[in-house]
């Protein structure tokens, strides 16, 4: 049943995809250039985050180590990132069927496609910040190198667990108003709990695995290999493997879910 | 050729005394109910042709939105099966798929965009949109500063824009002024001509008289009487007096 209704989301996506991305573009284009200078803010409000970071973690606070050459900031920020893009998109697809009740509620319209929307849009986002992060590379003078193409691969594994989180969370919010603080505290444990702003070699080894049991570690671990390490993402072929499991039992758990309450979606809206 | 058919429909919601029991109902490993059904409609059979002009009477709740939501594709049913063939337009109550939000304008290209209409269309269909909908200046205001009227107007216009094989309308008639009233109607009376499938629920028996060529009254969730405008519509009317006697 499971790999029927794979079958099915995948084909309703690619049926869809044209209307998939120009919805995203429209997502995006109201979530930031709703205000007075508009499109500006996309920019602008990234590249702000970015220099008070640089001044803050760069400049000010020098009591943070250097990992190895490279600056604490850039760490951070490979970190920071990843982690904003995720939680951030979690935490607005929870309630996004009710965000497009006016639509699901007078037109035919698959469900399915709408947490997607919101995910693409966001990466939209997290394609800004990126650019950022190359932007204080170049200012440390810190070379990309052939690694950092691993960047798509981890961004991929990202992408796909936030689905998975999506349709999970968007469809048990129907059927239980809860899952939204639920969803907003354990961001706010994941936030301390993935190692943004501390280093997993600082907790004592033989309590290291509870913290990757979190799959953002691995994304985590990832950029940072990506940027910094330049380690191939087959180095640690266990947690690659766990990765991959965890998401995958997700992805199946939400289209189990989502299937089973799909009938009856529209009327909970 | 058949432009709707409904096989055996039914729809039922499960009414919980609380949001809670909904979930104790699905955690419980003995199965244990929690709700209480309550059928919005009940074994629905129904065929309609093309070209055919339907109109749907019943009191408020027999079911009647909901059957045209089941046919819209918007609602699911609990059992039974629904088959559409042509290219649907739904106008169901105000403002239908329109977002508060956006303005005038940019709902409309919303609204093409869901429907998978391209934006070159959009773009022709657009002058006739906005000359039907008169709403001025408006159109580059957002849509919660419209009034109901407005709203209904502008819903029309692009319902009936984007040249639909069915069109399906739910109480459309009860708002906006009587102008635009007769305009609409005139609009529709060209549909009419054009060989559209119509199915329209409404209270006013006069509509559904002057413009429908069968009548299907529901009553309860299920179909009281099918058959031509006049005989079912005289038949509604006598329940009404019957009803309302029993009240004095």
């Amino acid at each position: 049943m499971i790999f029927k209704s794979l079958k099915h989301f995948f084909r309703d996506f690619a049926e869809n995809r044209e209307l998939i991305i120009k919805l995203s573009i429209n997502d995006f284009k109201r979530t930031y250039t709703e205000t007075f200078i508009g499109a500006a803010w996309v920019i602008l409000h990234p590249l702000l985050l970015t220099l008070i970071f640089m001044l803050v973690f760069g400049f000010g606070f020098r009591s943070h180590a250097p990992i190895g050459e490279i600056p604490f900031v850039v760490w951070l920020l490979c970190g920071l990132f990843s982690w904003s893009f995720f939680s951030e998109t979690t935490t607005s697809n929870t309630n996004i069927f009710k965000q497009y009740s006016f639509l699901l509620k007078k037109v035919n319209f698959r469900l399915s496609i709408i947490p997607i929307i919101k995910v693409i849009s966001n990466t939209m986002l997290h394609g800004i910040y990126i650019i950022m992060l190359f932007g204080v590379l170049l200012a440390y003078q810190i070379p990309l190198t052939i690694y950092s193409l691993q960047l798509i691969y981890y961004f991929f594994a990202m992408f796909v667990l936030l689905l998975a989180v999506s349709w999970l969370f968007s469809s048990l919010y129907l059927i239980l108003p809860d899952t939204r603080p639920i969803v907003t505290v354990l961001m706010r444990i994941g936030f301390f709990a993935t190692p943004i702003f501390w280093r997993i070699d600082t907790i004592n080894p033989s309590y290291q695995f509870l913290f990757k049991l979190n799959p953002m570690y691995y994304i985590l671990q990832g950029y940072r290999d990506s940027i910094i390490f330049h380690q191939p993402f087959w180095h640690d072929m266990s947690m690659t493997l766990y990765f991959w499991g965890f998401t995958i039992v997700t992805l199946a758990i939400s289209i189990y879910v989502f299937t089973k309450l799909r009938p009856q979606m529209v009327d909970l809206i | 050729m058949k432009a709707v058919r409904l096989i055996n429909i039914s729809k039922f919601y499960k009414l919980y005394d609380s949001p809670s029991d909904r979930i104790k109902e699905m955690l419980n490993p003995f199965g244990r109910r929690y709700h209480k059904e309550f059928y919005a409609i009940k074994d629905i059979n129904l065929e309609i042709s093309k070209g055919e002009k339907v109109g749907i009477i019943g009191r408020n709740g027999s079911g009647k939105s909901t059957l045209l939501k089941i046919i819209s594709g918007i609602t699911i049913p609990t059992a039974g099966k629904a088959e559409v063939d042509g290219q649907l337009s739904t106008l169901l109550e105000l403002g239908s798929g329109f977002n508060p939000y956006y303005t005038g304008y940019e709902n409309i290209y919303f609204y093409g965009l869901v429907l998978g209409i391209s934006k070159k269309e959009m773009n022709e269909k657009l002058p006739s949109i906005l000359e039907f909908a008169e709403l001025g200046e408006y159109i580059n205001q957002p849509l919660r500063t419209y009034s109901r009227g407005m709203k209904s107007k502008l819903a029309f216009s692009v319902a009936i824009s984007i040249d639909p094989d069915i069109l399906i309308l739910d109480e459309v008639f009860a708002v906006g002024d009587e102008f635009f009233r007769k305009k609409s109607l005139l609009k529709l009376e060209e549909l009419w001509a054009m060989g559209k499938t119509i199915i329209m629920a409404s209270h006013s028996l006069n509509n559904i008289q002057t413009y429908c060529d069968r009548v299907i009254w529901i009553h309860k969730g299920r179909v009281e009487d099918d058959a031509g405008p006049t005989s079912v519509v005289e038949r509604y009317k006598e329940m009404k007096i019957r009803s309302t006697q029993n009240i004095q």
